[in-house]
């Protein structure tokens, strides 16, 4: 961006013409049609190269597939656009609770070249993800460009993947709730307005393109009570996959960084045991969505122990494919989980009580479904939503809150943190907005250091100290060494009580041997965690701060660490 | 139209950071968050006083204008006899005279009622002798006069002749520090210091040479900075 430009915008910016929750509304506008447009461009590529590749039909050459696109995915993520970190939602939900939003212009365009090579070339993963990062990064730096702060930053980062999701799925309710049960994780109403906005007009901007049509078209249900009873035991099934899915995820993924330290090979060799699986199951390649739409049409018939390999081997799949470096998301192959789920338990039910007028296996299918997303990212609210727009399927309705709440709560017990969090979740990143980690990250030494301090040196003796004490109403008094700067400690009025009331030992004691604090000290860049920490530890309320090369800068205290944090705690939580 | 130079209600980030009770750099990072309403442009940032102190004041925020902090807490004996000044050759034998004679002369706030003033000095001085001893008394009256005194002053006057006050060694007294403070806070401390300076010897031979106001306030400055510096 030209410095003119910047120059014209700060002279001119519209922030100072409307009020603030105006603006951000109508900023809602270009994010929402540009996230719509990323995610068109993402699915018309997709099907683009789907087309041109099905002109091959020698399954010995697909083999090879996976891994060429694994290699070309790894090669633009690393090589052209220097992307460090592949996993894509966790790198917005960081960039949201840490940088204020901040995200690479690069990153509109990174994953979804990153993505489209993954997919195109039958590994298993999402299209969503990427898109996700897409919207967010054009929002971050529609927001940048209008020099907005880091809450409207957010906000507009919120309508970037509220547009992608919604444009994606057709379904623009999942996409706000996506957007704010996953990743901002706070309901306001200065988010909620413009995120409304740009969902609605980017679902529009697909609805433009592809028409109105509901990505996967059901059969009407007739739920009974017995249905919505035994969707029970399906939310169980779907949050063992779940579990077993995000386990094997991790494992792999560390497993693989092991074995192989080169990026290429590691990406190639995941691409050939994907290519090699595909080889003997077809179904469990790509995105999947072809295979979730047999399912809920109920074109889809396998026996039962294939069904669970089925499951067995998407999951390994999956983790082939994003474990081992290539772009892509898990939002598309959880659907598939959920949607073999589902119909392994329609199967089950089947067979273990034929004759009890069960609904059909489609609808089993899409219980699955909102289950396993659930499950997988922590998500009810998205689980359920998602799955009603795009199947249309809202008699269903019952049953799907029952699965997807309860899929919810005992993924919870099962798993610590979502797919998404758990990678920041192992980096100490994990900071959710409005909860303790959040406030004392934000809280810096600076903020609170108190640096306007008499010093007195370590030879004063007691009685000149008593003398000091008399004109000046310090509660403590760091010792510093007039000649060398030297900090040797601090001296505590109250805790020299005992001297300071025996003139006798006014003059046998120096202040240095009556100093604290000299085996304890934090720096200006330590986290609040660590000092709040070292106050527990050493049962003191005042910290010497000291710099690197251990000169001293000031104090810490408690109190007033207690009252910045009372502060942050009333700006952080009131709109 | 945005930074109207007219409105004085425009404050910058350190007025407003010492208003909220906070650093300088918490509050550059509420800006950056967006957690604060401000105006930014021109590569400045300035806040409106007024409607900083609502949104203060709806989060329940401290809001610290008027309560000078610093003021209290520091307290500083040489801006006090600043601002009492010193008088010399004040008539009158007795204790009620010399007190009735030295608020005449010094110059006190508009504010001050002087006889009610002198009511009140007398009413401490017959409740028990101010007099501290070789010769120096710090008469003041029993609570401070937080409507009419804001800035604390002491104000020393020297008297024609020695006037026996009732001090514990029974010396007359030839120096007054008369005292007036906001606050009774304030008042112990600049007694403190006052005492102090009066433990020193060599500072009770100068106050015999009746010295004017400089060389008084050069002198408690020498001996504050001795302990600074030690």
């Amino acid at each position: 961006m030209g410095n003119w430009v910047k120059e014209f915008i700060s002279r001119w910016n519209p922030v100072n013409w409307f009020d603030e929750h105006t603006f951000l509304i109508v900023l809602g506008i270009p994010v929402g049609i540009c996230g719509g447009l990323a995610s068109v461009a993402l699915n018309h590529s997709i099907h683009f190269f789907a087309h041109l590749f099905s002109a091959i039909t020698n399954p010995w050459v697909l083999i090879f597939f996976p891994a060429i696109g694994a290699l070309l995915s790894i090669f633009f993520m690393t090589a052209v656009f220097r992307e460090t970190r592949i996993h894509a939602v966790p790198v917005v939900i960081y960039s949201v609770s840490r940088q204020g939003g901040l995200l690479h212009l690069r990153s509109a365009i990174s994953h979804l070249i990153g993505c489209l090579c993954t997919i195109a070339f039958g590994g298993s993963a999402g299209p969503e993800a990427p898109v996700v990062v897409s919207g967010s990064s054009i929002g971050s730096n529609i927001a940048r460009l209008f020099c907005l702060n880091e809450r409207q930053r957010v906000a507009m980062v919120g309508c970037g993947i509220a547009a992608a999701i919604s444009a994606i799925f057709n379904a623009p309710l999942a996409g706000i709730i996506f957007s704010i049960e996953v990743v901002l994780g706070e309901w306001a109403s200065v988010n909620l307005l413009p995120i409304a906005v740009s969902s609605v007009v980017a679902t529009q901007i697909s609805r433009i393109w592809y028409g109105n049509q509901i990505p996967f078209e059901h059969w009407s249900y007739q739920i009974d009570t017995l249905d919505i009873v035994a969707s029970v035991g399906l939310a169980f099934l779907v949050s063992v996959v779940a579990f077993v899915f995000v386990r094997v995820m991790s494992f792999i993924e560390k497993k693989a960084a092991v074995l192989f330290s080169n990026l290429y090979i590691r990406g190639v060799a995941g691409g050939l045991c994907v290519g090699m699986l595909g080889f003997f199951f077809p179904d469990i390649l790509g995105e999947g969505y072809e295979t979730i739409r047999k399912i809920i049409e109920n074109q889809y018939q396998q026996p039962l122990v294939l069904m669970m390999l089925l499951i067995g081997l998407k999951i390994l799949a999956t983790s082939l494919t994003l474990g081992t470096g290539s772009a892509g998301g898990v939002f598309a192959p959880s659907l598939v989980l959920g949607c073999f789920s589902g119909l392994l338990y329609w199967q089950m039910l089947m067979a273990l009580w034929p004759d009890a007028g069960w609904v059909n296996g489609g609808c089993f299918a899409l219980l699955g479904m909102a289950g396993t997303i659930s499950a997988v990212l922590h998500a009810p609210l998205t689980g359920i939503f998602l799955i009603v727009e795009i199947t249309g399927g809202y008699e269903a309705i019952l049953p799907l809150i029952c699965v997807a709440v309860l899929a919810t709560s005992i993924s919870r017990k099962l798993i610590k943190a979502s797919i998404y969090y758990r990678e920041l979740l192992e980096r100490g990143q994990l900071l959710r907005p409005r909860t303790d980690a959040r406030i004392l990250a934000d809280i810096s030494v600076r903020d609170i250091l108190v640096e306007s301090h008499q010093h007195i040196a370590p030879d004063m003796r007691l009685r000149e100290f008593v003398d000091l004490i008399k004109i000046n109403d310090q509660d403590y008094y760091p010792v510093i060494d007039p000649k060398s700067g030297k900090y040797h400690g601090l001296v505590f009025v109250a805790h020299a009580r005992p001297y300071l009331l025996s003139p006798e030992l006014y003059d046998a004691v120096l202040v240095e041997e009556i100093i604290e604090g000299v085996d304890y000290a934090i720096s200006p860049h330590d986290s609040l965690l660590h000092v709040m920490d070292l106050f527990e530890k050493t049962d003191t309320e005042i910290v010497p701060v000291l710099d690197h090369k251990k000169t001293f800068l000031g104090t810490v205290s408690k109190s007033d660490i207690l009252n910045q944090y009372r502060k942050e705690l009333i700006v952080q939580t009131t709109f | 139209m945005l930074f109207s130079r007219s409105s004085s209600n425009l404050i910058e980030i350190p007025q407003a950071a010492r208003l909220l009770g906070i650093s300088q750099h918490a509050l550059e990072r509420w800006i950056r968050q967006g957690g604060v309403p401000c105006r930014q442009g021109y590569g400045r940032t300035l806040f409106d006083k007024g409607e900083l102190r609502a949104w203060a004041t709806s989060k329940n925020l401290a809001w610290l204008e008027g309560e000078n902090k610093t003021a209290s807490k520091s307290v500083d004996l040489i801006q006090a006899l600043f601002a009492g000044g010193v008088y010399s050759g004040i008539p009158g034998c007795s204790n009620v005279e010399v007190l009735e004679q030295a608020v005449q002369v010094i110059s006190l706030p508009d504010d001050v009622d002087n006889e009610l003033l002198i009511r009140k000095l007398q009413e401490r001085e017959s409740l028990a002798s101010t007099g501290l001893g070789q010769g120096i008394a710090v008469p003041h009256p029993r609570h401070p006069l937080k409507e009419s005194i804001q800035v604390p002053m002491v104000a020393t006057c020297f008297l024609n002749e020695p006037v026996d006050f009732g001090a514990i060694d029974q010396e007359p007294v030839f120096v007054l520090f008369l005292m007036l403070a906001p606050s009774t806070q304030q008042h112990l401390k600049l007694l403190a210091q006052l005492s102090f300076c009066l433990r020193e010897k060599q500072f009770l031979a100068f106050l015999h040479e009746i010295p004017d106001l400089e060389s008084l306030c050069n002198r408690v400055q020498a001996i504050q900075d001795q302990i600074g510096r030690r």
